[in-house]
């Protein structure tokens, strides 16, 4: 029997060029403006990009058991809190270090998101060929183990897309089209936050955090928080390193020492915010609790200043006011 | 009368690709179905402690001895650790033991192990439990 006219109509399948002129429409109906156009070929490779971003970036991760056993005892609210934490950290990095740094926050959010579904799928796949994940596995775990996984992947697809690149294929980058974008404090601040949790979450949900805090003396701690201090001045202001003369301050003593310590001050919440989420900091003292923050303080402020800066390393930007 | 607008070339209009948007509708499905599991999660979340129960497969003859598996399941809402089974297995000769343990045991999930004794599987009655664990 022959369909009516509209039951043809509803089932014909769009082409190519349909969905991109019904998404583009859909687009300019949110107000959404883009800000390239790119090919397959370009966009494929940007994704590659990303891919192998992730895998430089969180395969250590990806190899750790603390984080299976974390992903499976951790309350689902816990999870989704991780996810939300990510997608934040996607919006800054995208925003202020990502490949297109003039894109609207309606292009950044977009970016974010194929960030995040790339991460969950580079896991899943890593998992899988691990023989962490298999199909008779309850949904629950699946879930569980994957978004774990994921989330720290999706920082490396943002940070390998932006990065890992050789000539911007028409975007911006950082700059924008004259080239004199500034980038402030708290977009430092941001990406020090971007850098830190990048380098914690490595650290954060290994038991040997644990023992070190567990069986070192306060003394100890305390040169421990000293020599992490010192670490990010040496990175921020004597090593010389690539793009310090861009982002990093270079006034007084005074402003030198503001953005050690707010550095540092950055590396500790990512610190205490990593060993939450991944539920080191479970029924555990608060002596304990500060002892670990300040022990995987150490990564983190590294991530903090030299990560920070390589995050930024393929950035063109001159900033004018960094911190 | 007006002029009509010229149709924009879509190949120079910024915007994303096909593959730029079918990457970022899959992402999205992910990134959905993610959080409806989770949500899921939380909603039949009661906050029960590790619950474990263990029962006893279909035992096999191989190579001179009588394998049982054995299924561990986590009906809990909190993971099980360091669990610890053990099977008493009942013949002519005798009464004997034999254990086994798993590191962990997810809430919802099950395990399986294998304990083995000496003689005809025809010979063995299987008696199993959870001996201990610690929950999360």
């Amino acid at each position: 029997m022959a369909l009516p006219h509209s039951e043809t109509e509803f089932y014909r399948i769009p082409s190519f060029p349909a969905i991109r002129q019904r998404t583009q429409s859909y687009a300019q109906a949110l107000h959404m403006e883009f800000s390239h156009h790119r090919t397959v070929a370009q966009s494929a490779r940007e994704y590659s990009r990303g891919i192998a971003g992730a895998l430089v970036f969180s395969l250590p991760l990806l190899f750790t058991m603390e984080i299976w056993w974390a992903a499976v005892a951790l309350h689902p609210g816990r999870l989704l809190l991780y996810v939300g934490v990510t997608f934040g950290l996607l919006l800054l990095y995208n925003r202020y270090a990502g490949l297109r740094e003039d894109a609207g926050w309606g292009e950044v959010a977009i970016d974010s998101v194929e960030e995040m579904g790339l991460g969950l799928m580079v896991a899943a796949a890593v998992l899988w060929l691990t023989g962490r994940i298999h199909g008779g596995m309850p949904l629950a775990e699946l879930t569980s183990k994957i978004v774990m996984e994921g989330m720290t992947v999706a920082i490396g697809v943002s940070v390998g897309t932006a990065q890992l690149g050789g000539e911007a294929e028409g975007d911006e980058g950082l700059c924008g089209e004259d080239g004199t974008e500034e980038v402030d404090h708290l977009a430092q601040a941001a990406l020090g936050l971007c850098g830190a949790m990048l380098f914690a979450a490595n650290i954060a949900p290994t038991d040997e955090v644990g023992i070190i805090a567990a069986e070192s003396h306060p003394a100890a701690l305390l040169i421990l928080a000293a020599v992490s201090l010192i670490c990010c001045a040496v990175v921020l202001h004597f090593s010389q390193m690539h793009g310090t003369d861009r982002f990093v301050a270079a006034g007084s003593s005074l402003h030198k020492w503001r953005g050690v310590v707010t550095t540092y001050a950055v590396a500790l919440v990512a610190s205490a915010g990593c060993l939450y989420l991944f539920g080191s900091l479970d029924d555990q003292p608060w002596t304990l609790g500060i002892a670990m923050t300040v022990v995987v303080g150490l990564p983190a402020a590294l991530g903090a200043s030299a990560g920070r800066l390589l995050l930024q390393s393929g950035s063109k930007l001159n900033s004018n006011k960094p911190t | 009368m007006t002029a009509p607008e010229p149709t924009p070339n879509t190949k120079d209009t910024p915007g994303k690709n096909a593959l730029e948007w079918s990457v970022f509708a899959l992402s999205c499905l992910l990134v959905l179905g993610t959080f409806a599991v989770l949500i899921h999660g939380m909603a039949v979340w009661q906050d029960a402690p590790a619950r474990l129960t263990a029962r006893a497969e279909e035992a096999y003859q191989e190579a001179g001895h009588v394998w049982v598996p054995i299924v561990v399941v986590n009906a809990g809402d909190h993971s099980a650790v360091n669990v610890e089974i053990e099977v008493v297995s009942t013949s002519p000769a005798g009464e004997s033991k034999a254990a086994f343990k798993v590191d962990q045991i997810p809430r919802g999930s099950e395990r399986e192990g294998q304990v083995s004794f000496e003689g005809k599987k025809e010979e063995h009655q299987f008696r199993v439990r959870v001996s201990g664990y610690q929950s999360e």
